[in-house]
């Protein structure tokens, strides 16, 4: 066991933190439809290479990109291509998609798996026909986090068994249900890769429940396990890796060229559960939560369903809810329509009631010092959100290191005066986006005018 | 779940149930030991004080919403809490226009004319006093002797008038040798303002206030080592270096009631702890610099107003680093 003396001295401690922990996985019944998102990070979308009216099996490849960033999309059903168009997202945005309407018969693909022990090279070429995603910032592809980590002779490998939510529960029930999976999926990456040494950061107060891979880590020479306590956000992976490692390195980034690669412990279980199986990503672990929901749970949903077909398998709604969000209470995006669907990122869906998430109104700043006093990443967010408001993004944002915020919430938690302060920053960090795009075109056109 | 009308907003959705009437709150209650005994010290007449303070401060709030056509800001409980301090930082006697014309000048001009809450630039029930101090000096240093009954209700000419200690270096010398005053002090039996003659009474109100989280042990700290460090090195002539009378300096007069309630004032000081330390010091070295080398007695109150003037610019020099700009001890 590694003594951490970096853990997050900051943050906030939220109530309710394991509230679901002591239910069962349960599987959600197949959909009528599913709509399958083809786009799940910033990287280029894919293509569909299925179209309107075709028959797909259960997992097969039916949308690719050309960036290794993006995974492919596999069909989560078997069934009836019934639309290949635009859809709107759980952001709002309107991506293209597929939808596939479910058969009654549901053939899968034949799978073939590639074998534990076969050539890391070829399970890495499969692994990129999977589809899997890491349960990070970027939702990157994890073959092509994997590639980068050989290229960049990552030393480090960093397991994130902490969850990026106190609230969302899904690498706790990874843990104590697949540990050996989870082993195996850590043996095969050492494989392919030049990592020496393992760091497994996971919440101290789980210490009890994953007695059986803490004590299979502490046998190998080569792995460490870290304990760290319940503050949010201690998951985010700046964070995780300071504590692990000491090291400073941006959320913004991947940390690979700090030597450093972190996975999700569920994408280690996925990884070694595809090299058995050869089945692709087509699921995803949910936590089901918020005081609204009738029946709280953790399932695994098949992607692509609806946020309706999930609250209806889970008992539906036992009281009229604030705001149903996927993702987390603390970071996930709240929905205005129950026909949104689960998509490779999502995390959790917390239909939240009234008192939980009853709105409120914003008044003028005490400078309490709370939002200061939390803030993980030590900015001041009271003067950022009032330089924001006064429309001085462009000169402050620099002094007051806008682009250091990691978007955690605890400022916006904590305020008494209920600011939303993290609201602002978005609205900021827009703003210099905006502007930077803006400058961009200009110097090409000024560019273009000298060649010209 | 058809017609489901649904909140759509940025993340975080859920918050902590702090708010400021919470926070305010938490406040008034620990001044209550300090009105308490200070009502039972100086009688009903201090009560009205108190009262006069508090109804002057909420009506002025009022009054500027409706001239400003603005959305009032009562319920927040700002303006009590101002007042309170205003109240309990006066001599016991004073006539009751005193209370209110200064709750009125802390109320309107302090703190609604700079913005309202959370925009005043020093504290205003302290730039009250300050005011008042200035305007009506002989009202304001006029200490009475504690009457220690509840149904007094007499007017300042039948009280025996003493000078405050502070003013009276003499009652200083024979402490810490003459301990016998210092249960008297704990519970108030001494002449001083309304609310800052009981040790204890402010000492359970500063414990409240840590406990509930309102309020942070650093600047409060800060601000008596450094009083009680600077008192012990000047004591009022050369010759005297390194003999100053601590406790009996940091007894007398508004430093501890000061310290737990105004070094801690949200608006007008500094953010950071560093900063809120950096303010601390200074408070306490400024109050022996005016008790010791001005005329006025009561040297907290100048000593705060003029660190407030300062806070833009300790927050301005101390924007922290952030953690990614930190650099790593060991790697």
């Amino acid at each position: 066991m590694l003594k951490v003396k970096r853990y997050l001295r900051h943050g906030i401690k939220p109530p309710d933190q394991q509230k679901t922990k002591e239910l069962e996985t349960t599987q959600v019944p197949l959909p009528k439809t599913v709509i399958l998102s083809l786009q799940q990070n910033k990287a280029t979308a894919c293509r569909a290479i299925v179209k309107k009216g075709e028959t797909v099996l259960c997992g097969q490849l039916i949308a690719e990109s050309d960036d290794p960033r993006q995974a492919p999309v596999h069909a989560s059903v078997s069934g009836i291509v019934k639309a290949v168009g635009q859809r709107t997202t759980k952001g709002g945005q309107r991506l293209n998609a597929i939808e596939i309407e479910a058969d009654t018969v549901q053939e899968s693909v034949r799978a073939t798996p590639v074998g534990q022990d076969s050539d890391p090279s070829r399970w890495l070429e499969a692994l990129k026909r999977s589809g899997s995603t890491d349960d990070d910032a970027f939702c990157s592809s994890t073959a092509y986090k994997l590639t980068d980590a050989k290229e960049k002779n990552v030393h480090t490998l960093l397991v994130d068994g902490y969850g990026s939510e106190p609230f969302i529960s899904n690498e706790y029930y990874e843990i104590v249900q697949y540990p050996q999976l989870i082993l195996d999926g850590i043996k095969a990456v050492l494989r392919m890769t030049d990592i020496q040494s393992i760091k497994f950061a996971f919440p101290k107060n789980c210490t009890g429940d994953f007695s059986e891979l803490l004590t299979a880590i502490a046998d190998e020479s080569n792995m460490d396990y870290i304990p760290l306590p319940s503050n949010y956000p201690q998951g985010n992976q700046s964070l995780l890796i300071y504590a692990a490692t000491g090291l400073r390195v941006s959320h913004r980034i991947l940390p690979s060229s700090n030597g450093i690669l972190v996975l999700n412990v569920s994408t280690l279980s996925f990884i070694a559960k595809f090299l058995r199986d050869g089945l692709p990503h087509i699921e995803r672990r949910l936590t089901v939560g918020g005081a609204a929901v009738a029946g709280q749970l953790n399932c695994i949903a098949p992607l692509g369903s609806r946020i309706s077909d999930v609250l209806d398998f889970c008992g539906g709604l036992s009281s009229e809810p604030s705001q149903i969000i996927l993702g987390g209470p603390m970071t996930g995006v709240s929905q205005f329509s129950l026909e949104n669907s689960i998509s490779k990122q999502t995390k959790a869906l917390f239909a939240l009631s009234k008192e939980e998430a009853h709105p409120r109104n914003e008044s003028a700043c005490i400078r309490c010092g709370r939002c200061v006093n939390v803030c993980p990443m030590r900015l001041i967010p009271n003067e950022l959100n009032l330089s924001i408001l006064h429309g001085k993004v462009h000169e402050d944002a620099d002094k007051y290191r806008l682009q250091d915020c990691i978007e955690c919430g605890c400022c916006s938690y904590v305020c008494p005066s209920s600011r939303t302060l993290l609201q602002s920053f978005r609205l900021g960090k827009a703003e210099i986006e905006a502007q930077a795009l803006r400058f961009g075109k200009m110097d090409r056109r000024s560019t273009e005018a000298s060649d010209g | 779940m058809d017609n489901l009308l649904l909140t759509a907003g940025s993340s975080p959705h859920i918050k902590d149930h702090s708010n400021t009437r919470r926070i305010m709150t938490d406040v008034i209650i620990a001044l209550i030991p300090a009105i308490f005994l200070g009502i039972y010290r100086f009688g009903w007449y201090a009560a009205a004080i108190i009262l006069v303070a508090v109804l002057a401060a909420v009506g002025s709030e009022w009054l500027f919403a409706v001239l400003t056509k603005k959305e009032h800001t009562i319920t927040d409980g700002s303006a009590v809490v101002s007042a309170l301090l205003l109240a309990l930082t006066l001599p016991p006697r004073v006539p009751l226009w005193i209370p209110v014309f200064g709750s009125v000048f802390a109320i309107l001009i302090v703190k609604c004319v700079f913005g309202g809450i959370g925009n005043n630039f020093v504290n205003p029930a302290l730039a009250a006093r300050a005011m008042l101090a200035a305007s009506w000096p002989v009202h304001m240093t006029t200490f009475t002797e504690p009457v220690n009954s509840l149904i007094d209700f007499s007017g300042r000419a039948d009280i025996v008038s003493v000078a405050t200690p502070l003013s009276d270096a003499g009652s200083l010398t024979n402490w810490p040798a003459d301990i016998s005053g210092f249960g008297e002090k704990l519970l108030g039996n001494s002449a001083g303002a309304i609310g800052e003659v009981s040790l204890l009474a402010i000492a359970i109100g500063a414990a409240y206030l840590i406990w509930r989280k309102v309020i942070r042990l650093e600047a409060p700290l800060a601000c008596l080592l450094s009083f009680s460090f600077f008192a012990w090195l000047w004591q009022g002539a050369p010759d005297q270096l390194f003999r100053g009378n601590v406790p009996g300096e940091l007894m007398f007069g508004g430093i501890l009631f000061a310290s737990i309630f105004m070094v801690t004032d949200y608006s007008t000081t500094p953010m950071s702890k560093k900063g809120q330390i950096i303010f601390g010091v200074s408070v306490g070295f400024l109050t022996v610099v005016i008790r010791h080398f001005g005329d006025y007695p009561e040297g907290v109150t100048y000593a705060i107003l003029l660190m407030n003037l300062c806070v833009p610019l300790i927050d301005r020099l101390l924007v922290p680093k952030s953690f990614l700009e930190r650099r790593a001890k060991h790697v």
